[in-house]
């Protein structure tokens, strides 16, 4: 009987706890990030006590989408659960931004998970897995999470030098 | 579930329950707290015997600690119960308790199966008298507690059954889609980081700063740092 509640339970209560201390380390995420443009679409990400906004701006077309989510970091995972997705701003009428279709077609996508390894103290590689395979390579200015601003991270690139 | 009866009280040891019915058939319910359930219990099912006071609150209170006067004070409630004088709970000094039941008196230990056959014969087994009415009303609502407790268990089957899926689900999901990145230095002022496959053509950069190349999947992209970081 025993064994079965541990089979049982025991799942569900490790669950909750990774999931509150991913949710209290994503609490101490304090940068700004800038994603290179791609398609003439230029982004911005920051993330200030476990929020984050995400700006992306169509530099053809003017248009502007805000997508709002909460962040959850577990070792160098990022989880985002989106809150909101809108559209800010509308910028030509007569012409349709690519933006619209992308997240147009991300709508009603709630999870988005990265994974991300630091370069040095400016750059960062964030490897998309959800929704699709993506890797960015950015520009950041802050810490990730919690740890990195109590512990700090190893850059990737002393592997480098020694 | 068990039933105790004797006379004209009906002892529920589930719902920690006396009820006794009087001549009048006005019925009276005494709760019991569970050490003094235990002790009524266990004197009911071993009357005419006296019982160390040691034995009794090992049986009442099951090894907890308990104050000298907690046995007298169970003893003293026990005795308080209205009972139509169908049992007595008297006290040997330094030898312990003993229940005497009145002599012309039967104890009845009903199970849950007996109590379902009582039910089903209720218009021909028993005659109308106070005592069997209370046995049969008793027993309708072990009936019915039981469906109950039927189906708090089914509740907690299904909330168990949806929280073990979940928190497998949950473990599961994080260790299928963890992204495991390797990062290491490939060649002359090259970094390479990849989650699955190594990246091809890696050659030595000698452009000044260093080169990071990132591969995940089908996916590659490049990356030239111009003033790395010494």
């Amino acid at each position: 009987m025993r064994l079965i509640k541990i089979f049982l339970f025991l799942p569900i209560t490790i669950s909750a706890i990774i999931i509150s201390l991913s949710y209290i380390n994503g609490l101490g995420c304090d940068y700004e990030m800038q994603l290179p443009t791609e398609d003439g679409i230029e982004s911005i990400a920051v993330c200030r006590m476990g929020r984050i906004n995400v700006v992306d701006t169509d530099l053809t077309t003017n248009d502007q989408w805000v997508v709002s989510a909460i962040n959850f970091n577990m070792g160098n995972q990022i989880y985002m659960i989106v809150t909101k997705r809108y559209k800010s701003n509308d910028g030509s009428a007569s012409t349709v931004s690519k933006l619209d279709k992308i997240h147009q077609s991300h709508d009603g996508i709630t999870i988005y998970h990265y994974a991300w390894a630091l370069v040095d103290s400016k750059n960062i590689v964030l490897f998309q897995k959800i929704p699709k395979d993506e890797i960015y390579m950015a520009k950041m200015n802050g810490v990730i999470d919690l740890w990195m601003a109590i512990f700090g991270y190893k850059h990737n690139l002393s592997k480098l030098l020694d | 579930m068990k039933t105790i009866t004797l006379g004209d009280i009906v002892f529920n040891p589930t719902n920690r329950t006396v009820i006794c019915v009087t001549a009048g058939k006005e019925s009276y319910q005494t709760k019991l707290s569970d050490a003094e359930k235990n002790i009524l219990e266990y004197l009911l099912e071993n009357p005419n015997k006296y019982i160390t006071k040691e034995n009794l609150i090992s049986i009442g209170w099951e090894k907890r600690p308990v104050g000298s006067n907690s046995l007298p004070v169970a003893i003293a409630n026990l005795r308080k119960i209205k009972s139509n004088d169908a049992f007595l709970i008297e006290n040997l000094t330094k030898v312990g308790y003993i229940l005497k039941i009145k002599d012309n008196l039967e104890l009845y230990i009903h199970h849950s199966s007996d109590i379902h056959s009582i039910i089903d014969d209720t218009s021909v087994a028993f005659p109308s008298d106070a005592h069997e009415e209370t046995s049969i009303s008793t027993s309708i609502d072990e009936n019915a507690s039981s469906n109950r407790f039927k189906i708090y268990r089914l509740g907690y089957i299904m909330v168990a059954s949806s929280l073990c899926i979940l928190g497998w689900g949950a473990l599961i999901y994080i260790y299928i889609s963890w992204i495991d990145i390797s990062c290491e230095k490939a060649n002359i002022n090259v970094l390479t980081c990849f989650t699955d496959t190594y990246p091809d053509n890696v050659e030595p950069f000698i452009g000044g700063g260093v080169e990071i190349i990132a591969k995940s999947g089908m996916t590659e992209d490049r990356l030239i740092i111009r003033t790395p970081k010494k």
